[in-house]
């Protein structure tokens, strides 16, 4: 039997989108490797590329297995924000600590169905705690410290060209990526909280406990240690979202 | 210049392959036109694909307002700076109607093509609607979320309904011829899918190596007894009780993701190692409460198992399920009843029964 010829159009198709599905896979295995000489030369291009749709976010337990549970705590402050300011001392009233990630996560036991509001607050615990992590002593505290007043946590507007002379590019990035991620828990803990109390809450404060999984040889222990680390994140002003936002948390 | 008599075989050994790049070059062009490889494992993966993403949405609707819609305002300062662009950005400032509406598209595309219809213009639109959906929240997602985003992609140049779907069967009926360009899209497609698999696939097991329990074998234990994903605690108890089949299921996980991409070149050795990631993402779906992540990976897979397989397979289960006594004896009260109803009716109303197979599907038309 005679083999098909390719004609013109067809061929000139097999060239071209071959070549960009070949780019693209060279692309994808010089992004998702490890780093080499040639992904270096290749940056930022590659980071530009595989940002939003192109995104390669799989993991796959790689290189370390899931082997802390990561769980986040909120507690608010329910009076006028000058009052909370002032303390218990002053009649502020605080709220007991909520554990937000233990509540969602009560209904993963025997659901392997279970929605993914059982991992709200723990995908922005792991995102959040990587942010934190890069941060030194000195910003750590400063992340730690109160901001009631809606000051900037790192002492100037990290958008400000007063940021840029400040800090260098990379660690006004680092600062950057944190305070995003400072405020979206901030905003999920205010969610929280007026969910539970109202209009009432005027400040919040969040805290992110890691707790590890017994190690394997102490797997038949009674009750083995499962030892803690926690970032907090200082009282911040509870985030104001609109009415279709709370509409959807009532 | 002269040769000396060694480097005669040589030359006549080069004389012999001096059409050797023209025969690969159309060898290749050929496997490109010739026919739309993977058939029958795109319409798995359509489907088993499709059958997720609309448990997915399903299973979330009670909370998408929180996760992905108006209520995820939360994330605003995370997602903003993500690259999500228009129109992928459409749900970002959102109000309840454009986004219900917006699920409930997504969610009609993706019973299209699960079902197979219109997939050339059903599958690039929800890619869309479901990486826009998607881009509200990445963090929620799993990784089978990220995988079929990417997949969607490629899947845009595929035939996925060439075969077990409504367009195939309109087709069909209509006779209408394949094109030599639609070819050429559907394999490079198949390639860039397989790319993909192999890819995740390598570099997990290649990151996992790097991993310190990875290497001394336990790194199973640690997600089946934490709390977010030990879904049935005394069953991961009793799994991880003994130390060999945490280290076999260890190592056997990562053996077989670095060994993947080698192992597909022989049949034997293809069907063994999709055998033993099947029964890796069953484990995870099931023991770490992760159906969506595992069964999307999995789906992906099945464009690895050849036509020939997928027809066997879908004939015993059909003989399996249909050809019993209970099938059989509802099957002979259906046509009891319906022929009453002909008889009564008359001959106007009769429709041209089904044929048992299906109908011819057409082939490529060079």
């Amino acid at each position: 039997m005679a083999t098909p010829r390719i004609r013109r159009f067809p061929a000139a198709v097999l060239v071209l989108v071959g070549a960009l599905a070949t780019a693209h896979i060279g692309a994808t295995l010089a992004f998702t490797g490890p780093a080499t000489p040639v992904k270096e030369s290749l940056q930022p291009g590659l980071n530009r590329y595989f940002l939003g749709p192109l995104d390669q976010g799989w993991s796959l337990f790689a290189p370390g297995p899931y082997s802390q549970d990561e769980y986040m705590l909120v507690r608010a402050c329910v009076s006028d924000r000058d009052v909370c300011a002032g303390g218990t001392d002053a009649g502020a009233e605080f709220t007991p600590w909520r554990q937000v990630t233990a509540e969602e996560q009560e209904a993963v036991k025997y659901n392997v169905f279970a929605d993914r509001e059982t991992r709200i607050s723990k995908v922005i615990h792991g995102r959040f705690w990587s942010a934190a992590a890069k941060l030194n002593d000195e910003q750590r505290d400063m992340a730690e410290g109160n901001h009631i007043d809606g000051d900037p946590v790192f002492g100037v507007d990290l958008n400000s060209s007063k940021a840029s002379e400040k800090y260098s590019p990379a660690q006004l990035s680092t600062l950057r990526s944190y305070q995003r991620l400072e405020d979206t828990a901030v905003g999920l803990g205010t969610l929280y909280m007026r969910q539970q109390y109202g209009d009432s809450v005027t400040l919040v404060e969040v805290r992110m406990m890691r707790e590890s999984v017994p190690a394997f040889d102490k797997r038949h222990e009674k009750n083995p240690t499962r030892s803690q680390s926690w970032t907090n994140i200082g009282w911040r002003p509870a985030t104001e979202f609109d009415e279709q936002v709370s509409a959807a948390w009532s | 210049m002269v040769l000396s008599a060694d480097s005669a075989p040589v030359r006549t050994w080069l004389r012999r392959q001096r059409h050797l790049p023209a025969r690969l070059a159309r060898r290749v062009t050929t496997w490109f036109i010739e026919d739309r490889h993977g058939d029958y494992g795109f319409a798995v993966m359509r489907i088993a694909s499709g059958i997720f993403l609309l448990g997915w949405l399903l299973i979330n609707l009670p909370i998408a307002s929180r996760i992905w819609g108006p209520g995820s305002a939360y994330m605003q300062p995370y997602r903003e700076i993500l690259g999500y662009r228009f129109p992928f950005d459409i749900l970002q400032h959102a109000g309840p109607g454009l986004f219900w509406l917006w699920y409930a598209i997504t969610t009609a595309l993706v019973v299209a093509f699960l079902l197979g219809w219109r997939t050339r213009i059903v599958t690039p639109l929800l890619f869309i609607a479901y990486t826009t959906l998607n881009g509200q929240n990445t963090p929620i997602s799993d990784g089978g979320n990220y995988f079929i985003r990417i997949m969607l992609v490629y899947l845009i140049l595929v035939d996925v309904s060439r075969r077990w779907s409504l367009d195939a069967r309109r087709r069909a009926a209509k006779r209408s011829a394949e094109t030599q360009t639609g070819s050429v899209l559907h394999n490079i497609g198949l390639c860039l899918v397989v790319a993909q698999i192999c890819t995740v696939y390598l570099e997990a097991g290649l990151y996992k190596v790097q991993g310190d329990l990875w290497q001394n074998g336990t790194a199973v234990y640690y997600p089946l007894q934490s709390v977010a994903y030990g879904v049935f605690p005394g069953l991961a108890d009793l799994l991880t009780y003994f130390a060999l089949p945490v280290f076999i299921a260890t190592y056997v996980t990562v053996l077989a993701q670095i060994a993947f991409p080698f192992l597909l070149f022989n049949t034997i050795t293809r069907r063994a190692v999709l055998i033993a990631l099947l029964g890796m993402h069953l484990s995870i779906g099931v023991l770490m409460g992760l159906p969506f992540f595992s069964g999307i990976m999995a789906s992906a897979d099945a464009v690895l198992v050849s036509g020939a397989t997928w027809i066997a397979i879908v004939s015993w289960l059909k003989g399996t399920l249909l050809g019993n006594r209970i099938t059989d004896s509802l099957a002979a009260r259906f046509r009891k009843r319906s022929s009453r109803a002909t008889a009564k009716g008359g001959d106007d109303e009769v429709e041209e029964a089904e044929p048992d197979t299906a109908p011819a599907e057409p082939g490529v038309r060079a």
